[in-house]
């Protein structure tokens, strides 16, 4: 029978069977062993926890906070901001069984192929894998979402689903935009926490231990594998937790932050003998109003946005557009109403102007028509004016980094230091090409034409106070030691037990929202860890 | 009063002549006028109000194709070399407007004629 192990003077024996446990309920300082040890329970974890459920091994889930949010262990998530841009540290984390998908919009949508490729343009690209690595996970991440993975290649989707002339134009063999699907996953499909914390309870070969932080990872006497990890809650309990295979999936500020704090052995860290732990860092830098859009006739559609539903679209160049003209992935959204849903607004004092943009062409019959069309979903928009917005893939770059702080926690870990500076000449240059291909795209079809803003030309305005809170990069995935952290089974370089789970593998940021590539990734990596021999 | 054969014919070469330009230049002015204001736009034309050689250079293709074919053919073939040179790229910017060359030229224009 599984469950939880504890050696104490050698000998081996089993506490009451109970997979959920608090770590106060475990005794001090004992040390509890297993086959397989997993640092997290997001929707990182859990993956990789799923695809072992029912096996032989003997598993362990170790979380840091405790079955629901607690306030106390949110404030282990606190760090420092050294680089230029102000990325909050504390948001888009949650400290609890089944993490951050208790949190995520469920927005969904899958790499493209020619993202996983190395591009001339874009230094350190290009990952070990290819989509055809993950398309079966990709169906698989489909189905605990409970979405369609068929439904974003079917060519005639746009068409099923989405109303109005201008989009299946601008899916013209020839056109330099596409549209990009996003599912969204609902509410009860998408946290995982739960959705699957019943499998866990049932399990027969898993535990899940919550409060419990790991505050190191303990390397052997060789250096080369870890032998345990030691624990610790805010009470003061402590344990270690020995296992044959230990795999990281907190998140891409917080795997890198156990790994660099674990420097007893190695200074600088473990996996860290190039450096490259914590380095290209990557988000989703936004740039919320880039120009406007105007419409020839207020009968053409532009916007596609289904936003409350289970679809929205947004445009972005193609794939052959992209590359050759040499930018990254971007989304360019189209909206009526998004500087006075974009909190910027208020912080600079617009609020006064972008409100009266909604009365400059207002006409009551249109107004009526457009809130009926949103309320339907059918029909044609009728304003003339709308809002162009870019959100950016982030390039990989050695400068945007987080290292660990001077400052500790109240467990004594040392907090993150973040470096980041979040656009550089490629991003703004993308900004400008994307606009400018989304007008020429505009003008070919005499849909519209559009204001770019000035000061973006310049190169001003491009700080974003504001980004989406999306942690990409700090363990990347790559051939070599020299360029990467992890290989691509997602083990750590120097390191034969030690695996990562999460958005930190990822070797470039694409421009999705990451969890679904997280998930498909991490059943990957659990059924790797599934066919190894441990 | 006896007008000479030679008056009669310089005077009649004159009046006609004299008429044809008349109406040569006011089926012109007539035309482009027709032409700017039937060509619309979100576009504000203030904010082109920089006549380059370009723009002159066009201002004369234009006068030559409406005296040649008229309004309605003039106006599909600018829109069609609109339509190309977004397509092919040729784009411009001005005051944030991001406008095909022609197009550009056109917007200027307009704010002469219009």
């Amino acid at each position: 029978m599984a469950g939880l192990y504890q050696k104490q003077n050698l000998a081996c024996w089993h506490l009451e069977r109970s997979m959920f446990k608090d770590l106060k309920d475990v005794s001090p300082e004992s040390t509890l062993t297993y086959d397989i040890c997993i640092v997290g329970t997001g929707p990182a974890g859990i993956s990789v926890a799923k695809q072992l459920l029912g096996t032989d091994h003997r598993i362990v889930m170790l979380e840091s906070g405790g079955m629901l949010p607690e306030p106390k262990y949110q404030q282990l998530n606190k760090g420092e901001n050294s680089g230029p841009s102000f990325l909050s540290l504390d948001a888009s984390r949650l400290r609890c069984f089944g993490g951050a998908s208790k949190l995520w919009a469920g927005y969904c949508a899958p790499f493209k192929s020619d993202e996983f490729d190395k591009k001339s343009f874009i230094p350190l690209s290009g990952w070990p894998i290819s989509l055809d690595d993950l398309t079966v996970y990709y169906k698989q991440a489909a189905k605990m979402l409970g979405i369609s993975y068929e439904k974003f290649y079917k060519k005639d989707f746009f068409k099923d689903t989405f109303e109005g002339i201008s989009f299946k134009e601008f899916n013209r063999n020839d056109s330099f935009l596409s549209g990009n699907v996003f599912q969204v996953s609902n509410t009860k499909n998408r946290d995982f926490g739960e959705k699957y914390k019943i499998d866990f309870e049932s399990s027969v070969n898993t535990d899940v231990i919550y409060h419990s932080t790991v505050t190191e990872l303990n390397l052997n006497s060789e250096g080369k594998a870890v032998k345990s990890v030691s624990i610790a809650d805010l009470e003061g309990n402590k344990a270690t937790i020995e296992a044959k295979i230990f795999i990281l999936a907190c998140g891409a500020l917080e795997n890198p932050r156990i790994l660099l704090a674990s420097n007893r052995h190695y200074k600088n860290g473990m996996g860290n003998v190039n450096g490259l732990v914590g380095s290209c860092f990557m988000s989703h830098p936004g740039i919320p109003n880039v120009g406007e859009v105007h419409k020839t006739s207020p009968e053409q559609c532009i916007s596609k946005d289904k936003y409350g539903n289970d679809y929205i679209v947004q445009f972005e160049m193609s794939s052959r557009e992209r590359s050759k003209q040499k930018v990254l992935r971007h989304t360019l959204s189209v909206s009526q109403y998004i500087d006075l849903a974009n909190r910027s607004t208020y912080s600079s004092g617009r609020v006064f102007s972008e409100f009266g943009k909604l009365f400059e062409n207002f006409n009551f019959f249109s107004s009526v028509k457009k809130t009926t069309c949103r309320i339907t979903g059918k029909g044609k928009y009728s304003s003339r004016l709308l809002n162009l917005a870019v959100g950016l893939e982030q390039p990989p770059r050695l400068s945007n980094n987080l290292k660990l702080h001077t400052t500790k926690d109240d467990l004594g870990m040392p907090k993150i230091n973040m470096h980041w500076d979040d656009v550089s000449k490629i991003e703004k240059d993308t900004v400008i090409k994307s606009v400018k291909t989304m007008a020429r795209e505009l003008g070919v079809l005499d849909i519209g034409r559009i204001k770019f803003k000035n000061e973006l030309l310049t190169g001003k305005s491009y700080k974003i106070d504001d980004p989406i809170n999306h942690h990409i990069g700090t363990t990347r995935m790559s051939v070599s030691s020299k360029t990467g952290v992890v290989d691509k089974n997602c083990k750590v370089f120097g390191i034969s037990n030690l695996y990562v789970a999460g958005s930190s593998v990822f070797t470039t940021s694409s421009i999705v929202n990451p969890t679904y590539t997280i998930i498909a990734m991490s059943l990957r990596l659990g059924k790797y860890l599934k066919n190894i021999k441990i | 009063m006896k007008v000479s054969r030679r008056v009669f014919i310089f005077s009649g070469l004159i009046s006609v002549s004299g008429i044809l330009y008349w109406k040569k230049y006011t089926i012109i002015s007539n035309d482009i006028e027709s032409f700017f204001s039937n060509y619309e736009s979100e576009i504000p034309i203030e904010s082109f109000d920089d006549i380059s050689d370009q723009t002159s250079l066009f201002e004369k293709e234009l006068l030559s194709m409406l005296s040649n074919i008229g309004v309605v053919k003039t106006i599909a073939i600018v829109n069609k070399n609109i339509k190309n040179e977004y397509k092919s790229g040729k784009v411009k910017l001005m005051n944030g407007w991001i406008v095909s060359e022609t197009e550009f030229s056109v917007l200027a224009l307009r704010k002469k004629y219009v």
